[in-house]
């Protein structure tokens, strides 16, 4: 989307400009501030203007030549740095084929990228040994330090690279990147940190590695979004992220949602009755991450009935919409029982969540939607299964028109 | 010295000391847009978009497209909407009561069907007159409904929305592939997100593939070419400065995702302006501050949608004349914000910015080119100070102007040519020596037509989205002569 050098330059640049600017401007409007003020005095208003207007000039100079040049220069420099990465690739796809010896000493940059993006595509031994160049180069090493210090931009770059790298050593530099004061550092380190994460083999590394980074968002107290996506990132090792979490010392109700929804869309069924107790939390949006969870699952444990069934009458229309869902999870005669009253709730987004697990439980439901599309007390009931029901002869017959 | 030459000369120094503050201001938020384009040119990487699409962890989006009159583009537009790379996502198509063959070429292309259907009528709308269905697209809706204006037509689409997140889409516009991934980024990362706005280029020029944007190149009129570097100013430095201080007012109405229970919790867009997309963004702040709810309205980059601008000066000068309208109205209807702590930096700063710079700004540029008129005409003009004063004005310009399109060049989808840099160099230093000001005489005027033509949309030709490439006009803008 962007070209990621040369913009740090040009902000440096810009900021000359406008100080050259700022300065006879500030002077201009203090001046004449002070002459409406009755103060007259002090440099003439045309000398001040010439002043302005000759900074101005300089400034406009100084960006023009900087834009014009950076025009002309990046298209030459992509085209030179595309063809060295791609003789990059040519070169280390040789070398792990064992026809070409590897490179003595530091890799250049674009012999870094072309490594790091085999490392994206290939998999098992080769992806092994790429790693094992990677740290062998130095390269690890030094994206290590680039991570830690210097401006925000470099320190983005190299953890972006870490994290398509996703070497387990690199873990710890990730997780203290984790703790940094400025957010978008501790974000970006928190989701390189989860990637390298799911490649630790080692369980008690990989348990370490988690318990370090649980703790770290903890402390930094990431948002939500940012939680969950570093739970689902982790893949199988996100087990141990998510003990971590719900165990923690009064876990944050954002974090305890994000790992509950990490559950559900894992599908890590052996959480199934650890989701339980939160069915009856008092926060929310906790309680409907639970019934998300449950409902993705697909299992329903028998101690949670109870709770989804006096869900389905929540006073908070999403954790019905939710509840609604994983009704569908219930024994069958309950199941249906159950959702052919929500057809007649009275929110829409409630009868429209009760007519698609209606759906899903096949011809079952189905059958039930027919009868409450003719039957049911209620005219809003009747009109979302019988909307239900179009919607599923639509269905076949876009699969039949193809 | 005289009465009149005593105030003449008084309204000049007030003149020059506008100026001098409103261009340290906007030098001001021109670097802190700059800075904020960089950071986050890094945040999202391509692995980032790749794992949010890999591992499910996107929020679903309901495209609403309001449409009136545009058979001559809403086929293309909606097949650029829906091969869109995102994995959960609607279509809405709201023909806003078309007159021309607009439902007939959708009907035709789509293999739409009617069908009953039930929906939340949550916000009131001109009556709905069919929903059809494609047999084609599984995500398409298209529906059919009395004119009501382009707000009206929105809010039937929200309505009919059946995902948490709702982005209005102008139907004359395309979309990056990426750009809803892009945009939905901010709701993952921050619950609090309520809108993200995104930046909106001009589409003339370019050559059309498969939908999207493929080579920029400059288009022939030089009105067109003036508007890229407008945009650039617009959307880069500008909006990217007042939301990177937390005080964004505006949301482009061509592109924009809003979280839906958000906009429904304000009642869905006010159909009585023609400035809908600023009046939506003012009053969530507002309902959201005056609730205690935390909230964030923010200006992404990342996510691009190219539009097709005015081509020629006169249809130009009728949006702006109605953009400028806009403007005012909203300002007035919140006018308690003005000033008002509650509203934090956006009462105490963003909206009387608003007020001074943008609504103000070109009743002052013009009344300062009567001054010195009547003061060349009295014989009392310095023309020496004029001069200085005028060149000051147009070089601060072109430098802002310069520094925009440095931040275009820097985008990977560029205009590459040296011919067309160098067109959009002569472009930042023409703008200024002449369109500028007729722009500002025309928002000079509107400031004063805002009550009058509250909801009047003006005519706009435009030239429709077209395979190979866009240039000339010849097709009638949407939600025109309400």
């Amino acid at each position: 989307m962007w070209r990621r050098y040369g913009d740090v330059t040009f902000a440096i640049i810009f900021a000359v400009a406008i100080s050259l600017e700022a300065i006879p401007l500030s002077f201009l409007t203090w001046t004449l501030a002070a002459r409406l003020f009755g103060h007259p005095g002090g440099a003439g208003l045309g000398s001040i203007l010439l002043g302005a207007v000759g900074a101005a000039a300089a400034a406009l100079i100084l960006v023009t030549t900087y834009v014009l040049t950076y025009a002309h220069m990046s298209a030459r420099h992509e085209r030179t740095r595309a063809e060295e990465r791609q003789a990059w690739v040519g070169r280390w796809l040789d070398i792990l084929s064992g026809s070409e010896p590897e490179p003595a000493g530091t890799l250049d940059p674009e012999g870094v990228e072309a490594l790091l993006a085999l490392r994206e595509t290939l998999r098992g031994s080769e992806s092994t040994r790429i790693a094992e160049l990677l740290e062998r180069h130095g390269a690890i090493r030094r994206l290590e330090r680039s991570a830690g210090h210097g401006r925000v931009g470099g320190r983005l770059d190299a953890i972006v690279a870490l994290s398509n790298a996703r070497i387990p050593s690199a873990l710890l530099t990730l997780v203290n990147g984790v703790y940094d004061s400025n957010q978008l550092i501790s974000v970006a380190s928190a989701r390189a940190a989860a990637r390298t994460l799911a490649r630790v083999e080692d369980l008690f590394d990989r348990d370490r590695g988690a318990t370090a980074l649980a703790r770290a968002m903890e402390a930094q107290e990431l948002p939500y979004g940012i939680v969950e996506e570093v739970v689902v990132l982790s893949e199988h090792a996100a087990s141990s992220l998510i003990a971590v979490l719900l165990l923690h010392d009064r876990p944050r109700a954002p974090t305890v949602r994000a790992a509950i929804d990490g559950i559900g869309r894992l599908k890590l069924l052996s959480f199934a009755e650890e989701v339980v107790p939160f069915l009856g939390h008092a926060d929310d949006e906790v309680r409907a991450a639970a019934l998300r969870a449950v409902s993705r699952l697909g299992f329903l444990p028998e101690s949670s009935h109870g709770h989804v069934i006096s869900a389905l009458t929540d006073e908070v229309d999403f954790i019905r919409i939710h509840a609604t869902a994983a009704a569908r999870l219930l024994p069958l005669p309950q199941a249906l029982a159950l959702l052919t009253e929500r057809l007649g709730d009275r929110s829409w987004w409630v009868r429209r969540a009760a007519a698609d697990a209606l759906v899903s439980l096949g011809p079952a439901g189905l059958a039930h939607l027919g009868r409450a599309a003719r039957e049911h007390p209620d005219r809003f009931a009747r009109d979302m299964a019988e909307q239900a029901l179009r919607d599923q002869v639509s269905n076949l017959v876009r699969a039949v028109v193809g | 010295m005289n009465v009149l030459e005593a105030v003449l000369r008084f309204f000049e120094v007030c003149a020059i000391v506008y100026f001098a503050v409103l261009s340290l201001l906007y030098s001001g938020f021109a670097f802190i847009g700059l800075r904020a384009v960089i950071l986050e040119s890094r945040q999202t990487s391509d692995t980032e978009l790749r794992d949010l699409l890999e591992r499910d962890v996107f929020k679903p989006v309901s495209i609403i497209v309001p449409a009136f009159n545009e058979e001559g583009s809403i086929v293309a537009a909606v097949r650029s909407f829906i091969t869109l790379h995102y994995p959960k996502f609607e279509v809405i198509v709201v023909s806003d009561g078309s007159t021309d063959g607009t439902m007939d070429r959708l009907i035709e292309a789509f293999a739409l069907v009617e069908e009953p259907r039930v929906w939340a009528r949550t916000l009131p709308t001109q009556p709905v007159i069919r929903v059809m269905r494609s047999l084609r697209e599984p995500g398409l809706v298209v529906a059919e409904k009395e004119n009501g204006g382009k707000a009206d037509a929105v809010n039937a689409g929200i309505n009919l929305a059946r995902y948490p997140l709702v982005a209005p889409v102008d139907s004359d516009c395309l979309l990056d592939a990426q750009a809803i991934l892009r945009a939905t980024r901010n709701f993952v990362k921050d619950d609090t997100v309520i809108a993200v706005g995104g930046t909106v280029r001009p589409l003339n020029g370019a050559t059309i593939v498969d939908g999207r944007p493929g080579e920029l190149h400059m288009p022939r009129r030089w009105v067109e070419r003036l508007q890229i570097v407008e945009y650039a100013r617009a959307f880069f430095l500008g909006r990217a400065g007042w939301s990177r201080m937390g005080a964004l007012l505006i949301i482009s109405g061509a592109f924009g995702i809003f979280r839906r229970d958000a906009v429904l919790k304000v009642g869905g867009l006010w159909t009585q302006t023609v400035g809908e997309d600023m009046e939506l963004v003012m009053r969530l702040h507002k309902e959201f501050a005056r609730a205690g709810l935390p909230h964030r309205i923010v200006f992404s980059p990342d996510p691009i949608c190219w539009t097709e601008v005015p081509a020629d000066l006169g249809s130009l000068l009728k949006q702006r004349s109605r953009w400028h309208r806009g403007l005012w109205t909203n300002l007035w209807r919140h006018k308690d914000m003005l000033g008002n702590p509650r509203y934090g930096r956006l009462g105490m700063f963003a909206v009387p910015y608003f007020w001074l710079f943008e609504g103000l700004g070109p009743v002052v540029e013009v009344l300062g080119f009567i001054s010195l008129l009547v003061s060349a005409a009295l014989g009392i003009l310095d023309m020496e100070v004029f001069w200085l004063f005028l060149s000051l004005a147009v070089l601060h310009g072109m430098v802002l102007s310069q520094v925009a399109a440095g931040v275009e060049a820097m985008l990977l989808q560029r205009y590459s040519s040296a011919s067309d840099r160098f067109i959009l160099f002569a472009a930042s230093l023409v703008e200024f020596l002449g369109f500028h000001q007729l722009v500002a005489l025309e928002r000079f005027f509107a400031t004063f037509q805002t009550g009058r033509r509250r909801r009047d949309w003006g005519v706009i030709p435009r030239a429709g989205i077209h395979s190979v490439s866009v240039s000339g006009s010849s097709h009638v803008r949407q939600h025109s002569d309400r």
